[in-house]
């Protein structure tokens, strides 16, 4: 069997010996030393293709995962995969322990079929959000379920307060979760782009060490495991993909509001990041904002605009939890903005629509739960009454809240674990 | 094993697993891209653009040069050691034809493995009576042409199509297979085969990713990443740029496209018809660059040549203008295939589908165990 082929050379001398990574060899251009990480690695222009036994194994654990329970027949109608193919490959997953075994209740005559599943304790991944306003870091499962929580409401961490925020944090992870830390098999990173270098309003000038910052390197003394740094929206994109509602609706467009609006593009649960690494700059776009003027879209939907309008109209609020504490007129205030802001993002939606048409729209980021489904059912009712034929389907992200932690913290399972076709390429 | 078996059905864009005949296909597909791409080329070179070993290149030339897909077409001397020969594809290796139906006429296109157009004819549109009997005389033409190694027909339909009573929509197919009944037929929307012909022999191979749009009396537009079109939730739907309307500019260029007689150079376009395209085509390539990030903006269909050429400069040159504020700004050019784009595009299809290192080849589809 094609798995069986090729002992991986790369992991010898690895820290620690995990059965783990020597079923799926860590990509070592993936693992990146350093950087804000929104550059990808350049890709080759033309993909080397040698069979590579770890694709089979990676799709055979992706239909297991997405798929809850599944018996080895199934696999294969799925995969594409020979029987035998099927049995070797799920044989290896059953030894790394990421799938159980469970006998199904027959149904019917002949012997019953075992069937597979996840074993959502097979692995844990941790991430961490840097941010303007707060430091998250959180322990998913393999299921996706959030392990552990620690959380910070820190303005301007410097790389220093991260850093020992990182070192309290980290054993208070294995207490709340209960979880052995060796069983984490990475760490990510998200944090925005340019963090030190673009200008905020109250960004102290010792904030500008972000730029020079091995974001990479910061946590290593908690954490020596491979660790993966990628822009904020992106991983909230890419947590969706893989967690979210991304697994029925495979191409979207991901909307951040956070204190500005970021946004991702996923085309077949891969990220597109563009030519340069700046594709989804959806708060750049240009919206009518009256009376024949033109603004950018995060000039009028984030929640910095959202904070600009409060504040005019005489209400102060503390950063995003300040909105879950609003009094009846703060809350009127907010249902206003919600109700224009919700024709900004409609006609958005239109140019989304007209240039890549993806199967949803998802909105995300760290405006309150609530006020994100009211803002994603006005934006349906505006689409509904301009023209329902002309509609896309808009939502909440599933991963809305802690999504940028959480998308981190699935980048270590997204590059040791799941299949694509970037990896098939430069194995 | 399974006493009573679910239906299984495959998630949307989920990834098929691989085996060794389909990489290996899939790596004869690579090297002849590369040969393509790059030749001439040595087998040395040839292994450093695909990073295939150096015995799977020489195994694939080889079969590639039994089969006259490849010629070898010189040799350097004086190094040390052999002397080395490269590598080009040999434009007489393989031939497409490509059909475009219209609702008054239709064109037919022969086309080599270079992309050249060696024949070119109008044929009536499909409802017409003759049209059967005039695309197999076109048919037996080709044949005798590329003596008879044609890997495909490629046909691009009129858009929107117009409507049919139940089960007649595919009699204009039928009949083309009638007409060629050993010939395979790829079928795609002008848009897929505009960016298929674009990647193929224009400049599309040389991007990751590029935004493509097709003039037309309503411009469509849509994005290619590796090499692939994305076709987006609604395959099937046309996705106008401008919805609600027909730019008035859009007819006059067609109008004045058609207008050109063979040989004769067209007018140039006018200001006032460079500056209403501008003013429609500026805030949408504003957001395309903020949204997408694309590697370059390609402009292609049936315009005269060289007013594509002009609006896509003007473009370029004003949107840094008008949209000082977007955070990226690709090159807008004119595609290579500029007015020929869908015909030669839909000739290309064949190519693409069979010849081209594409994701479908690498990857098992659900239920073809094997």
């Amino acid at each position: 069997m094609p798995g069986d082929r090729r002992p991986s050379p790369r992991n010898k001398g690895a820290v620690r010996v995990n059965p783990l990574r020597k079923m799926f060899p860590l990509p070592a251009q993936r693992e990146q030393a350093a950087g804000d990480g929104a550059e990808a690695a350049p890709a080759p222009e033309f993909l080397k293709l040698d069979i590579d036994a770890n694709h089979n194994q990676r799709v055979v654990f992706q239909e297991i995962r997405t798929r809850k329970r599944v018996t080895r027949n199934e696999l294969a109608a799925v995969t594409g995969l020979t029987k035998p193919t099927i049995v070797n490959v799920s044989r290896q997953l059953l030894q790394t322990g990421l799938i159980v075994e469970a006998e199904r209740q027959t149904r019917g005559r002949g012997q019953p079929a075992w069937v597979l599943e996840l074993n959502p304790d097979g692995a844990y991944a941790a991430g961490l959000n840097i941010d303007r306003d707060h430091l998250t870091l959180v322990v998913l499962d393999l299921g996706g379920e959030i392990r552990g929580r620690v959380s910070a409401e820190i303005g301007f961490a410097s790389p220093e307060q991260a850093q020992s925020f990182f070192a309290d944090a980290w054993p208070k992870l294995a207490t709340q979760s209960g979880i052995q830390l060796d069983r984490i098999i990475g760490l990510g990173i998200a944090l925005p782009d340019e963090l030190g270098t673009l200008a905020f309003p109250g960004k102290p000038a010792a904030y500008s060490a972000w730029a020079e910052a091995d974001v990479a390197g910061l946590f290593k003394a908690s954490f020596a495991g491979p660790t993966f740094v990628e822009n904020d929206a992106v991983a909230a994109a890419i947590g969706e993909a893989q967690f979210g509602h991304g697994l029925e609706a495979p191409s979207f467009v991901y909307i951040l509001i956070s204190v500005l609006l970021g946004g991702g593009i996923v085309i077949n649960r891969n990220y597109f990041r563009g030519e340069n690494g700046r594709s989804g700059e959806i708060g750049f776009m240009q919206v009518e904002c009256g009376m024949g003027a033109t603004c950018t879209l995060q000039e009028v939907v984030s929640i910095g605009a959202l904070s600009e309008w409060l504040k005019q109209r005489g209400i102060i609020i503390s950063g995003p939890e300040g909105l879950k504490r609003l009094d009846a007129a703060g809350a009127a205030a907010v249902d206003q903005w919600l109700e224009v802001a919700s024709g900004y993002l409609t006609s958005i939606f239109g140019q989304i629509r007209q240039f890549i048409d993806p199967d949803s729209i998802m909105l995300g980021g760290r405006l309150p739960e609530p006020l994100l489904d009211r803002l994603a059912a006005l934006c349906r009712n505006r689409q509904e009454e301009t023209d329902p034929a002309q509609r896309s389907d808009v939502r909440r992200a599933k991963l809305s809240s802690d999504a940028p932690a959480i998308g981190a913290a699935i980048l270590p399972f997204q590059n040791l674990l799941f299949p694509s076709l970037q990896l098939l390429g430069r194995a | 094993m399974d006493s009573q078996p679910r239906t299984v059905r495959r998630l949307k864009a989920s990834l098929g697993g691989t085996n060794l005949e389909l990489t290996g296909d899939y790596n004869q597909r690579l090297v002849y891209q590369a040969i393509r791409a790059e030749g001439p080329v040595t087998r040395g070179a040839l292994t450093d653009l695909t990073r295939l070993a150096k015995p799977t290149i020489a195994g694939i030339v080889r079969r590639m040069l039994d089969s006259d897909l490849v010629v070898e077409t010189g040799r350097i001397y004086g190094g040390r050691g052999q002397p080395a020969v490269h590598l080009e594809i040999n434009p007489a290796g393989c031939y497409a034809i490509g059909l475009r139906t219209g609702a008054e006429d239709s064109d037919a296109v022969l086309i080599d493995a270079a992309g050249t157009m060696l024949q070119h004819a109008a044929i009536p549109a499909p409802g017409e009576p003759d049209f059967a009997s005039a695309f197999a005389a076109f048919l037996d033409d080709a044949r005798t042409a590329s003596h008879d190694r044609i890997i495909g027909l490629g046909v691009v339909r009129r858009e929107p199509a117009p409507a049919a009573p139940d089960g007649d929509e595919d009699r204009d197919l039928l009949i083309l297979s009638e007409a060629a009944p050993a010939i395979p037929i790829y079928l795609d929307s002008a848009l897929g085969a505009a960016t298929a012909g674009e990647t193929l022999f224009g400049m599309g191979g040389s991007f990751k990713s590029y935004y493509y749009i097709l003039m037309g009396i309503n411009p469509v537009g849509g994005l290619v990443v590796n090499q692939a079109l994305f076709k987006g939730a609604h395959p099937d739907r046309m996705r106008r740029l401008f919805p609600d309307r027909e730019p008035a500019w859009c007819r006059e260029a067609i109008a004045a496209a058609r207008g050109i007689r063979p040989g004769q150079t067209p007018p140039d376009c006018s200001k006032a018809w460079l500056a209403a395209a501008c003013d429609d085509l500026l805030p949408l390539l504003g957001s395309l660059n903020c949204m997408l990030n694309p590697g370059g903006v390609l402009m292609g269909g049936p315009f005269p040549t060289q007013w594509l050429a002009r609006l896509a400069a003007r473009c370029d040159d004003l949107l840094d203008e008008r949209a000082p504020h977007i955070p990226s700004h690709a090159g807008i050019q004119p595609a290579r295939l500029g007015s020929d784009a869908t015909l030669v595009g839909a000739a290309s299809l064949p190519m693409r589908a069979r010849l081209f290192p594409i994701e479908e080849a690498l990857l098992k589809g659900p239920d073809r165990a094997g």
